[in-house]
């Protein structure tokens, strides 16, 4: 993956347009959802990934193939976090009136997908809960498949750390699951 | 096992660790239910997170992203290659004035002949003052000197016509008696006033007289220019 995304950074350097497109389409998504997971309104989250890919774009040539593991995404999330919390900074210090739209909400699970999509809605739900830093390492590493040094990297915080909010996290979103009844009393006695 | 290990454990499984669950573990979990219901939840939540649905981007969105990009890098070329094409016009206007103040430039200075041929030191220049001095001086002289021409003019033809007239000598004409008698009280009074007013001008006309004399002293010496 890294030579590959090696090659394509080169090609887009080079101003090749298709190679744009590819990147673009390649990032979006893990950058959006990180977007929506962290800002809970879509508007705010798709701005905020046209801002990211514009960032990556105009820092492209700083872009280090030889650091970390040489992949790309690592470094485009590094941006996306940033940008997310500046934005947050931002949407903080103006206190206006904004619509949040959940994502379980917006996008609802079909009714035939069952328990398991009920358990994605309560995820999500318990997600929007965390404090920010928690959600955000939660994001990383169960949504985006960042592995921790990553995150560290992405979070500008020690791998200890990262760890610790993780654990937090979790702990957290089990407690809500407990709570909300998710797990049966009846298992609980069978497991 | 306690409920601290129980924990970590069950952190480990939820990081992805593929190892089958010890048997401390599962003893543990059946004595201690609120860790055995941890570890049911956290059953749910690996399942649950399997089937969070993927954020999908609209196409919409992609377009509009790569639109932008390339708008702003066609932006960033033309700018960059504004800004070169400033810096190579500003360097050839420097290099043309270069080039024109070292083609005007004066001859070089040859030392040689600058110690055969010293420069005089110029005379400073009057001051204005003096200037309007000597003008004034000139139109006083000629003036001056037009009064005199006059006068001498005059005094020569008097002097021919009086040489012409045939005269007897100044001492033998009559004495004026008249002049000698002493006048009457109405022209003595008139006498007196005169005087009287005579010497009250007179320091007058001293001060006057001293200050022309003055004037006169204190004045350079000029020309008169010659008529002739």
């Amino acid at each position: 993956m890294s030579a590959e995304d090696a090659m394509l950074v080169r090609r887009c350097l080079r101003g090749d347009a298709a190679s744009v497109q590819v990147l673009v389409e390649r990032f979006q998504s893990d950058v959006l959802g990180l977007c929506i997971r962290m800002l809970h309104h879509r508007q705010d989250a798709e701005d905020v990934t046209q801002e990211v890919f514009l960032r990556v774009f105009r820092s492209l040539r700083r872009w280090d193939s030889t650091r970390g593991h040489g992949a790309l995404k690592p470094w485009i999330m590094t941006i996306a976090v940033n940008r997310c919390r500046t934005w947050m900074t931002q949407r903080a210090r103006r206190p206006e009136l904004v619509e949040y739209l959940h994502e379980t909400a917006a996008n609802p699970p079909h009714r035939e997908q069952g328990d398991a999509a009920e358990l994605a809605r309560e995820i999500q739900a318990a997600l929007a809960e965390l404090r920010d830093d928690y959600r955000l390492v939660f994001t990383l590493y169960h949504e985006q498949g960042l592995p921790y040094e990553d995150i560290a990297e992405a979070v500008h915080k020690p791998v200890g750390t990262v760890k610790t909010w993780l654990h937090r996290a979790r702990l957290e979103v089990l407690e809500r699951l407990r709570r909300r009844g998710m797990v049966s009393e009846v298992e609980h006695e069978l497991s | 096992m306690n409920c601290r290990e129980f924990q970590d454990w069950l952190q480990q499984l939820l990081d992805g660790a593929d190892a089958p669950c010890p048997p401390e573990a599962t003893l543990h979990a059946g004595a201690c239910a609120p860790c055995r219901a941890l570890q049911s939840a956290a059953r749910h939540l690996n399942v649950g997170l399997k089937a969070l649905p993927p954020t999908q981007a609209s196409t919409l969105l992609t377009q509009s992203i790569v639109a932008a990009v390339l708008d702003e890098r066609r932006q960033r070329v033309r700018r960059v290659r504004r800004r070169v094409a400033l810096t190579f016009g500003l360097a050839a206007a420097i290099l043309f004035l270069m080039l024109v103040g070292w083609f005007n430039q004066a001859p070089p200075i040859d030392r040689n002949k600058m110690a055969q041929h010293p420069q005089q030191p110029r005379e400073p220049e009057a001051p204005q003052l003096v200037k309007r001095a000597d003008a004034a001086r000139v139109a006083v002289a000629s003036l001056t000197g037009r009064v005199a021409d006059q006068t001498k003019e005059q005094a020569k033809l008097f002097m021919a016509v009086a040489n012409s007239l045939d005269l007897p000598p100044m001492a033998s004409l009559p004495a004026l008696k008249g002049l000698e008698e002493p006048l009457d009280p109405a022209a003595q009074s008139l006498r007196q006033a005169t005087q009287t007013v005579a010497s009250g001008i007179e320091p007058i006309t001293n001060s006057a007289r001293r200050a022309f004399t003055f004037f006169v002293r204190e004045m350079p010496v000029f020309d008169l220019p010659s008529r002739n």
